[in-house]
């Protein structure tokens, strides 16, 4: 589904990824974990196709497609979904007609029928659900005065809404306690299925306990130094960055 | 030389020179004197010149070498009237004032079941029926007046609309001014004036509404007096369609809130060649309140400089200024506003705020908050903001599948929204707002 060949990305002119590489397939959860600087929020911007950053070598298919020469929106459209760290507050955008327009976006793109507000009411009611979360935030400007755990949800929100094919989440588990954490993490596991892949960026393990990865690679300094499965993350947790750093020789 | 033949090929300032004003149509001697005291008062003060804070960036040229003629009657079936019906809101409730390049049109007019001692007519009909109810209020700035044109107004206005509301009188009707500009054979000139007394306790709620119907040609001067009683509410609603047109347009309006008062005005603007409007506010009562908010949608090479100043003269009054305007193409927008509290004003509180989204890398929008304070104890908060939209917005609802189109114009109608939401009446709202909608999903395609 997804193939990552010799990434090399940064900003401002900073190299950040030194030659990612990766492959995913359909019904795999991918773990990448990493030490801050590692370059894990710019692998899942330069997949979701944020301008700020800049590919200068490499190539990432998508289901056969090039990616990289593809806007954000093109890359929305064909299912390809990222969970922002930090979830953008947009005033004045209702919560709810976002995700309708959002969900149209990608009806029309598959050539379906779009939904009218009262088909869609009913949608998001159902996603609502899978979120546990209330009907009230649907309501509300698009992330505007969310705590932490109101934003990290309602992205899952839109990741249920939207049904992506590979949803990349960038540390969706950061600044979450164990309630919301817990609460996330049921929702995403419901919105596995054979035929999508997650790719789940994290700096720790915890939220690994309640999602289990296929894969675990570990990020240093703009590579994979390391690949395992889900016993590399325990192994991690014990260790500690550093140590495997040096066991590598990266 | 009279003001009925202001049409000279050397323009309008020179229209002025060897001028002196005609006699008051109604005969009345207070009121000729009125004219003349204001006549007097523009010779003293003379046309502005761009070397005057006020005017820097306005370009007069356009005015005041502009060459226009007193209108003519224009007759009623003229003018299409869907073109008017699209600026109404369709309530059983508006009691409506129409207005043609100045002259009143009775045929387009609706007035009934005003309460008892309520005054809703044009300002002639007043003078002529009851000059007594006028004489107390008409030109009650024009002593402390500064600005040339509001004193040429003076002197010049044929007509205008005279909204008396007596003490303890709520009204919960609209009254619905429309001044239209239809075109002519040249450009023209008119002087809209409106003069509103709210009296003790009153309350009511004023549109007005400046159209430029196509193929308008015009300078428009408007001056506006509004004199809030004491403990009265007012809503004070303003649009002005310049649309596609050479519309040129000045306007002043004057408050004057007594103790208690609470003034919620709106400003809407779009459209036209200059729009220059200017407002102030005079506490003259402690516990007063004036909310100011202003919208505006600028493009192609449309200019809008709007001025507030507000005197914060007595203590314990609020002031609220919060502008927004969305600017496209080669347009230009200046906010220009001064809070003014003075020694003993105690307790004022005031806020400007003003923000300008540009959608082209060739608008312009100027912000100038400004606050002079000589008391202490005082809350008084500024903060301007000229920018374009936020790129992690953009990149967040792309993200989502939005294309870059539709992100501008949802992030874009957001913006708009703001300055929107809470318009009351409600069809005023949805009217003003399926507008602005439509204009701006033109403007982010182009």
């Amino acid at each position: 589904m997804l193939v990552i060949r010799d990434l090399h990305a940064g900003i401002d002119g900073k190299e950040i990824l030194k030659g990612f590489d990766v492959e995913v397939k359909a019904g795999e959860v991918h773990a990448v974990m990493g030490p801050n600087g590692s370059g894990k929020s710019t692998l899942a911007k330069v997949l979701a196709g944020d301008e700020h950053f800049q590919v200068t070598k490499g190539e990432v298919l998508f289901r056969g497609n090039n990616l990289l020469e593809m806007e954000p929106e093109d890359r929305a459209l064909m299912g390809v979904f990222l969970a922002f760290q930090y979830p953008v507050e947009i005033p004045g955008v209702n919560n709810a007609s976002f995700l309708r327009m959002a969900y149209n976006a990608r009806r029309k793109a598959a050539g379906k029928e779009e939904a009218d507000p009262l088909e869609f009411d009913d949608i998001l009611k159902e996603k609502l659900k899978l979120v546990e979360m209330d009907e009230d935030f649907v309501n509300r400007s698009v992330n505007q005065g969310f705590s932490g755990g109101e934003k990290k949800r309602n992205e899952i929100l839109q990741m249920a809404v939207l049904d992506p094919t590979l949803a990349i989440l960038d540390e969706t588990d950061s600044g979450l306690d164990i309630d919301a954490l817990r609460v996330v993490a049921r929702g995403i596991n419901r919105l596995i299925r054979p035929d999508n892949a997650i790719v789940l960026i994290t700096h720790y393990q915890r939220i690994l306990g309640y999602i289990t990865p296929h894969f675990v690679h570990i990020l240093a300094d703009g590579r994979i130094i390391r690949s395992g499965g889900k016993d590399l993350a325990v192994e991690l947790e014990k260790k500690g960055y550093e140590k495997i750093r040096e066991e590598t020789g990266a | 030389m009279s003001a009925a033949s202001l049409l000279t090929p050397t323009g309008y300032r020179e229209s002025f020179s060897g001028f002196t004003p005609e006699k008051a149509p109604s005969g009345l001697q207070w009121f000729h004197g009125l004219r003349q005291k204001a006549y007097e008062r523009f010779r003293s003060l003379g046309f502005p010149t761009r070397n005057m804070e006020p005017w820097k960036y306005v370009p007069l040229g356009s005015v005041l070498e502009g060459a226009f003629a007193p209108p003519r009657k224009v007759s009623p079936e003229k003018i299409e009237a869907a073109e008017l019906e699209r600026y109404f809101f369709s309530s059983p409730d508006e009691n409506r004032l129409v207005f043609v390049n100045g002259t009143f049109c009775r045929e387009l007019s609706s007035v009934s079941g005003l309460p008892k001692g309520v005054v809703y007519q044009p300002l002639s009909q007043a003078l002529a029926s009851s000059p007594e109810s006028v004489r107390p209020y008409l030109g009650f700035s024009l002593a402390d007046e500064t600005n040339p044109f509001a004193v040429i107004n003076a002197f010049c206005f044929r007509d205008g609309v005279f909204l008396f509301v007596p003490d303890e009188t709520p009204v919960s009707s609209v009254f619905h001014v429309l001044w239209a500009g239809a075109g002519e054979e040249s450009p023209i000139v008119f002087y809209p004036r409106i003069l509103v007394v709210a009296g003790t306790r009153a309350c009511a709620r004023v549109v007005v509404t400046h159209a430029a119907l196509p193929g308008a040609d015009f300078f428009r001067s408007a001056v506006s007096e509004v004199y809030a009683g004491s403990g009265s509410k007012l809503e004070y609603l303003e649009r002005g369609h310049g649309g596609q047109t050479k519309a040129l347009s000045f306007a002043v309006t004057r408050f004057y809130l007594k103790e208690e008062s609470a003034l919620n005005r709106f400003l809407f603007g779009e459209g036209g060649v200059l729009n220059r409007n200017e407002t102030s506010v005079e506490f003259g009562g402690e516990n007063a309140s004036a909310f100011f908010k202003g919208f505006e949608v600028l493009k192609g090479r449309s200019q809008s400089f709007t001025h507030a100043g507000v005197c914060h003269r007595v203590p314990h009054c609020v002031s609220r200024q919060f502008y927004k305007g969305v600017l496209g193409g080669e347009s230009k927008s200046e906010f220009n506003s001064l809070v003014a509290v003075d020694k003993g004003a105690f307790g004022s509180d005031s806020n400007q705020l003003s923000r300008h989204l540009l959608l082209s890398d060739s608008a312009e929008g100027y912000a100038r908050p400004q606050l002079r304070i000589d008391t202490d104890d005082v809350s008084c908060i500024h903060g301007a903001a000229v920018g374009k939209l936020e790129k992690d917005e953009l990149f967040y609802l792309r993200s989502r599948g939005l294309s870059k189109e539709e992100a501008r114009w949802v992030l874009t109608c957001a913006f708009a929204e703001e300055a929107l939401e809470g318009l009351e009446p409600v069809e005023f709202r949805e009217r003003l707002r399926g507008w602005v909608r439509g204009e701006l999903k033109g403007m982010i395609r182009c």
